[in-house]
């Protein structure tokens, strides 16, 4: 026997996600790049390194929007050359681009967030599509309004040298400042992705309905990754501006350029921290090789050249080069499959709570599909301390009801009330509104969050109640053991079976500590064993003063867990009351329980 | 018929299975029985070839397959129906079962096999310009038996058919199980519904963190204290 002895321990959180080893590693490998060329000292190399720190910085910050929040932007280039613009006319009225690349950034990031906004509503390719068309329209903004910007002829800066005007005769100062953008951009990117925010980001890229189920501001997130995106990206391109020292707008607002700083995260490893410098520092060096050697002979022949390049890494690498690193730096120790942990046996409270006042009202509830009568004046309420059991036949709109009842559809008529901790009543709209007000609930088709671990998936509910990493992973860690996911917790969400994955769905909800909890079929494929424990936990969480509906078709579960059942046929409520009275209704057995059901019960 | 010999497979760098070896005779129903995660699915993906394992050898009819990429199995003669039902749903019905049959070997009997499957499911034939997404569950589980068939597939491989379904649904699908095996087909199936399943199977094996570790003929399982105990809740 396995699943008897459960260790319910739960080990210490680790104190950081971004371990002492790997940081000191990238210290490493950062003040090498700096050391390398000043002791070379030639100035050839000084510049290819300043290039990569550029494009490296480019496309780390490229990789908050694409890579963390994932959403493709082919039209980065607006923001460099805003930036780039930006400290050139400011320079030629006499303002330092110290002052310049912050306007620079100001101007990209409302820019971005217009941009952005409409697009982030919509689920598609449209922010790719907008990013382009608007790179367009900054390049034609920029070849007309030639008083101020010089138009095709572009702009020259004028040639005051010194610290102050961030031009130099040497090298070596637009190193450091290259060198510096990039670490700034590396810790923004680093930053954001081991809080709260990353959380969030990956969780919506992965799942947006989870995320919003979750509490997550699905929209806000975004437009803070992608202001913080561009602002960074506007920095650059302001120095980038003055280490070329002219600028005009078909280099500024370049297609060209706008896919490269995305190839680079993506041959280096789209997501990741360090992904898009590994990137540049391979393919950077490699480019302008290709243009040194095939330059003279073959025009545009590097350009093939990195074609290959991503054709290569697209095939034999597909988490990028971070993919074949982090294989090789150990970071994938085979495990023996610990499967079958099973839920923990939980301790019951010696009394139930009694049951309350109502804290939910469905009231009359209408909702049509394309002219299905989805549900048809569906009306019941949920009391404190209860547990509600919503059976019937596959499809009769169970789901639409609890789609419904957290905000993920609105009911052509009718409304859905809720009771607020200090007593008063609300009626939430958005999923993020109910998720607010205390009302958590999990998918029958199961939403994981497939990229991230077991952990990092529960910690996103956890988030709901901690701002701070650790105390989220520490929650998220007491809740997987309890969900009997223990073992799981470094493992990826993709590898779980279908029981897994219903589990991994109620600890993610559990986490968020909601005061009503919705349950969609979370007893599905798991055996009956197990659905006694499942019961077992759904009755302490009951006890603890969590009010659940639960649609389940394990009748074991309805029978032994349910204070009422109200069920569904055809988006009608045909039967409620207690599940004894209501399994002998004729109209029940009918049409969800069949006739079997009832000769086994007798 | 088909025979696992020391079989080990698993995702990436998580091995799942641990040398298990098991047979099933032509004409047979046989069952695996195990708790979440034992590994029930994967050898179910194993056999398929979706999963290539890392130890150990696959005969089906004396024929080695442990290497032979997915498609090649199906040719075979090995359907799997997998769990969640996995239909292409913005496709009508019709195009759900042409896609069952798609090898070259099964697509020049279509319209025979079509015939004969829809014959077996009477609702399916009624919804059969529908796109797949819009079928209730019942339904959809339906198709996806149906898709298998169209293989003409001489081993049906079942991997919970009765997930997420009514109850009324569930005793559905299993007389349509019950009228597939009585039409001679042999069956490998796994089931949560560990009653239902022994109750129609002829054979079982007991699989417990990825090792076999009881097998037996189905009477002699439900009567076994330790499945009664462990699976069977009782």
């Amino acid at each position: 026997m396995t699943d008897t002895t459960l260790d319910n321990t739960v080990p210490a959180a680790r104190t950081s996600p971004f371990p002492l080893k790997k940081a000191a590693a990238l210290g490493a490998l950062l003040l090498a790049l700096l050391a390398a060329p000043i002791a070379i000292g030639d100035q050839f190399i000084s510049h290819i390194f300043i290039t990569i720190f550029i494009f490296a910085g480019l496309s780390t910050a490229w990789n908050i929007v694409g890579g963390y929040a994932g959403q493709l932007s082919l039209g980065h280039a607006i923001f460099y050359g805003i930036g780039a613009y930006a400290g050139v006319m400011l320079m030629n009225m006499g303002i330092s681009p110290w002052l310049g690349m912050f306007a620079g950034a100001a101007v990209s990031v409302v820019v971005a967030v217009a941009i952005s906004y409409p697009c982030f509503r919509l689920r598609g390719p449209f922010f790719s599509l907008a990013t382009i068309a608007f790179l367009e329209v900054f390049r034609v903004l920029a070849l007309h309004l030639r008083e101020f910007t010089g138009g095709a002829t572009g702009l020259m800066i004028p040639l005051k040298f010194g610290w102050e005007w961030m031009v130099f005769r040497d090298r070596t100062p637009a190193l450091l400042i290259a060198f510096g953008l990039l670490v700034v951009a590396l810790a923004v990117a680093w930053w954001i992705r081991s809080h709260r925010l990353g959380f969030y980001l990956v969780a919506t890229r992965e799942r947006q309905s989870a995320a919003q189920a979750a509490g997550v501001n699905t929209v806000k997130v975004r437009l803070i990754a992608v202001s913080a995106s561009a602002a960074l990206t506007a920095f650059i391109g302001t120095f980038h501006a003055m280490y070329l020292t002219f600028i005009e707008p078909a280099a500024m607002f370049s297609l060209t350029m706008s896919i490269q700083i995305a190839m680079f995260a993506l041959i280096g490893g789209l997501g990741t921290v360090i992904g898009p410098l590994v990137g540049a520092l391979f393919l950077v060096p490699l480019s302008e090789l290709a243009r040194g050697w095939l330059g003279a002979q073959a025009l545009g022949l590097h350009g093939f050249v990195y074609g290959v390049v991503l054709v290569l890494v697209v095939l034999f690498m597909p988490n990028g080069l971070m993919g074949i690193l982090s294989r090789y730096l150990g970071n994938a120790t085979p495990q023996r499959g610990t499967q079958s942990a099973s839920v923990a046996a939980t301790p019951r409270a010696a009394e139930r709570p009694p049951i309350g006042n109502d804290i939910l009202i469905a009231d009359h509830l209408d909702k049509h599909f394309a002219g299905l009568h989805v549900t048809n004046d569906v009306s019941f309420s949920l009391k404190e301390g209860e547990i509600l059991g919503l059976i019937g036949p596959n499809g009769a709109g169970k789901t639409t009801v609890f789609n419904m009842l957290s905000g993920f559809l609105k009911p052509d008529s009718g409304s859905v009330k809720v009771r607020t901790e200090d007593g008063s009543w609300q009626a939430p709209l958005t999923p993020g509104d109910f998720a607010a007000i205390g009302v958590g609930r999990t998918f029958q088709i199961v939403q994981p969050f497939a990229a991230m671990t077991v952990e990092e998936n529960i910690m996103v509910g956890a988030f709901h109640r901690y701002r701070d990493v650790n105390d989220a992973r520490e929650a998220a860690r007491e809740t997987a053991f309890r969900m009997g996911l223990g073992p799981w917790l470094h493992a990826e969400a993709r590898g779980l079976t279908i029981g897994g994955l219903k589990r991994l769905e109620v600890a993610r909800v559990m986490a968020m500590k909601p005061r009503i909890l919705l349950l969609d079929e979370v007893m599905a494929g798991i055996n009956q064993t197990d659905v006694r424990r499942a019961i077992d936990l759904m009755l302490s969480i009951r006890d603890s003063g969590v009010s659940i509906i639960a649609i389940e078709h394990v009748m074991q579960a309805v029978m032994s867990l349910s204070d009422r059942v109200v069920v569904l046929n055809s988006g009608q409520i045909i039967a409620e009351g207690k599940p004894q009275n209501v399994v002998r209704d004729p109209h029940v057995i009918e049409a969800y329980l069949g006739k079997e059901f009832t000769h086994a019960q007798a | 018929m088909l025979r696992l010999e020391g079989i080990h497979a698993g995702y990436g760098a998580t091995t799942i299975l641990h040398g298990i070896s098991l047979n099933v005779q032509a004409g047979e129903v046989v069952t695996i029985v195990g708790a979440n995660g034992a590994g029930k699915t994967t050898t179910l993906r194993t056999v398929a070839g979706l999963i290539k394992p890392t130890a150990g050898r696959i005969t089906f009819e004396g024929r080695d397959i442990t290497r032979l990429p997915a498609h090649e199995v199906v040719d075979l003669g090995i359907t799997l129906i997998p769990e969640g039902r996995q239909l292409f749903a913005d496709m009508t019905v019709h195009e759900n079962l042409l896609m069952g049959a798609y090898r070259a070997e099964a697509r020049a009997k279509q319209k025979d096999t079509l015939d004969q499957v829809l014959s077996l499911f009477p609702r399916v034939r009624e919804r059969l310009s529908q796109s797949a997404g819009s079928l209730s569950g019942g339904e959809q589980q339906m198709v996806a038996i149906a898709r298998g068939m169209m293989a003409r597939p001489r081993l049906l491989m079942f991997d919970e058919p009765s997930l997420g379904l009514a109850p009324i649904i569930v005793q559905q699908v299993f007389d349509v199980i019950d009228t597939i095996v009585r039409t001679g087909a042999t069956v490998l199936i796994v089931e949560q519904n560990v009653f239902h399943t022994l109750k129609a199977a002829d054979r079982g094996y007991v699989l417990e963190n990825g090792e076999i570790v009881l097998s037996d003929s189905s009477d002699a399982l439900l009567t076994n204290d330790h499945v009664r105990q462990a699976y069977l809740g009782i």
